[in-house]
């Protein structure tokens, strides 16, 4: 299962290599809005005599560059963009990785609180409308908040932006906890060592970890293509120059070697985290992800 | 109703203009209305399209016996791992800007996973006695799958498909905040946002209204999932 869903996760990469480079060739060819951008990012040159190259030229051109992984000059600032985009990461992944530790440690917690019900019941259920509002709302009331009591400072702007960003982390991280457990209690090995006598803590500590790993360590990829997808959400309002930032100049300036090659860096990034994340959850429990 | 005046821009909320004004002098309130109900109708008509199509889908799939829903069900996996929100900007960037193109590509992103989980409950309702019984009595694959197994999956489907409304409602609230939805003069939620993004502290009642219209909106739908959704599921329990 393992090598088949890896399998997949690359066909799907090479998938998306061979159709990407259709899109510029569609859009030259159907006159599309800003057709010019599109020529001199994707074909790398501002001559104009590359636009009597054939379709299927323009389409070899764009997908040896994407191969190369050469996503061409800005039409913005002229800079190469895969050195405008790993400067962008390089703020922004920070702000990620901080947010998902945020979000494990303290959804971790909120699942051990959500465990202990009353009468079946989760005392705070309705606290569970607060997770569900976008973090755009969030980064808008407390960039006003704290620029009213003058309180943001360049540090103070990346621990917001993780905190905000890792909101909806926690809640999910603290639902699975919260169903782990109740998976575990009532499954028969659990019950099982109960009724020799082990100690609840023995069992939980000796026999369950594994469960929890595997758990939440399944909910590292989901959880990244959720923050990657928003972190606009976050670093436009608290003024962050990372990669959020850099796709909202890059659309209204309709930079379009730098909107391609941020979405196709993020698309490869992130399925390298899923092949990364299957081989560690095989590793983990070979019983479970058996490589047939 | 209030009107726009080019000569009342940026004024604060009062007796003439009940949340102010903006940038252009556009009255926040009418904008805000305008938007809401915009966005109440995405989130509408996405909704409906994605449940009918991720059903017919799913339906069309399961006809067939063997290995193809199986395999089929692997790549739609795979598909549900992409992370949509990059595609959907892909997308829009050769399709155009507008909010028609942001309702199909919406559609077009989440219509899949949706026919991934009906297939799932497809799947697994076709193993149930119930459905050899049928099989045994002459009814031909196709037949059963309409007629006995797609009703029985019906209920815990409808309740899926609006547990993803709050994500539809993030996604279309991502697209306009970026400026590829709704165009000028056209008001969105998301492009009220980003107007307000330079004016956080000095004109607060640009961005503030929007900020209430969305987490209306946001409880709203998951309330209606919370209600609908369990009441279904305790109408199934009832009936055993």
């Amino acid at each position: 299962m393992v090598l088949q869903n890896t399998a997949y996760r690359i066909a799907s990469l090479f998938a998306a290599a061979l159709i990407i480079p259709i899109f510029p060739v569609w859009g030259i060819l159907a006159g599309m809005e800003g057709a010019q951008y599109v020529i001199s990012g994707s074909l790398n040159i501002g001559s104009q005599s590359q636009i009597e190259q054939s379709p299927f030229e323009i389409y070899l051109h764009v997908l040896q560059g994407l191969l190369n992984f050469d996503f061409g000059f800005s039409t913005g600032t002229g800079a190469r963009v895969n050195t405008i985009i790993a400067n962008a990461y390089r703020v922004s992944v920070p702000i990620i990785v901080g947010a998902l530790v945020i979000g494990y440690i303290t959804g971790y917690l909120l699942g051990l609180v959500r465990s202990r019900k009353s009468n079946g019941r989760y005392r705070f259920r309705y606290l569970d409308y607060g997770f569900f509002v976008p973090i755009i709302v969030y980064s808008y009331v407390l960039v006003y908040l704290t620029s009213r009591i003058q309180l943001l400072e360049s540090a103070a702007n990346y621990l917001l932006a993780s905190i905000i960003l890792a909101i909806y982390p926690t809640f999910v991280v603290s639902k699975v906890v919260e169903q782990t457990i109740r998976k575990v209690k009532q499954s028969d090995f659990y019950l099982f060592h109960q009724s020799m006598g082990i100690p609840r803590r023995t069992i939980w500590l000796k026999a369950c970890r594994k469960h929890f790993l595997i758990e939440l360590l399944g909910l590292i990829q989901p959880l990244t293509v959720y923050m990657l997808g928003f972190i606009y959400f976050v670093e436009a309002p608290l003024g962050i120059n990372g990669a959020g930032t850099m796709l909202l100049g890059a659309l209204n300036h309709f930079d379009y070697p730098l909107i391609t090659g941020f979405t196709i860096t993020g698309l490869m990034l992130l399925v390298g985290i899923s092949i990364f994340q299957e081989l560690i959850l095989y590793k983990i429990n070979r019983m479970r992800y058996s490589i047939t | 109703m209030e009107t726009a005046n080019q000569n009342s821009t940026l004024i604060a909320p009062g007796h003439e203009y009940w949340l102010g004004t903006d940038l252009a002098g556009n009255s926040i309130a009418e904008a805000t209305l305008k938007a809401f109900m915009l966005e109440i109708a995405t989130v509408v008509v996405v909704g409906a399209f994605i449940y009918w199509l991720g059903l017919l889908i799913a339906r069309k799939i399961a006809y067939h016996q063997g290995s193809i829903p199986v395999i089929v069900a692997g790549m739609l996996q795979t598909w549900a791992m992409i992370p949509a929100l990059l595609v959907g900007i892909l997308l829009l960037v050769h399709l155009g800007w507008g909010q028609l193109n942001v309702i199909l590509v919406l559609i077009f992103l989440f219509t899949p996973t949706q026919s991934l989980v009906a297939l799932e409950k497809i799947l697994n309702e076709t193993g149930e006695d119930y459905v050899l019984a049928k099989l045994s009595y002459g009814f031909t694959w196709s037949y059963i799958i309409d007629q006995h197994v797609t009703p029985n999956i019906k209920s815990s489907y409808r309740a899926y498909t609006l547990s993803r409304l709050p994500e539809v409602v993030l996604a279309d609230l991502a697209f306009n905040f970026l400026g590829i939805g709704a165009q000028p003069p056209w008001p969105s939620l998301g492009g009220l946002l980003f107007d307000g993004l330079g004016f956080m502290a000095s004109a607060w009642w640009i961005w503030l209204p929007s900020v209430v219209s969305i987490c209306l909106l946001i409880f709203i739908v998951v309330y209606l999932h919370e209600r609908i959704g369990v009441e279904w599921k305790w109408r199934i329990m009832e009936k055993g």
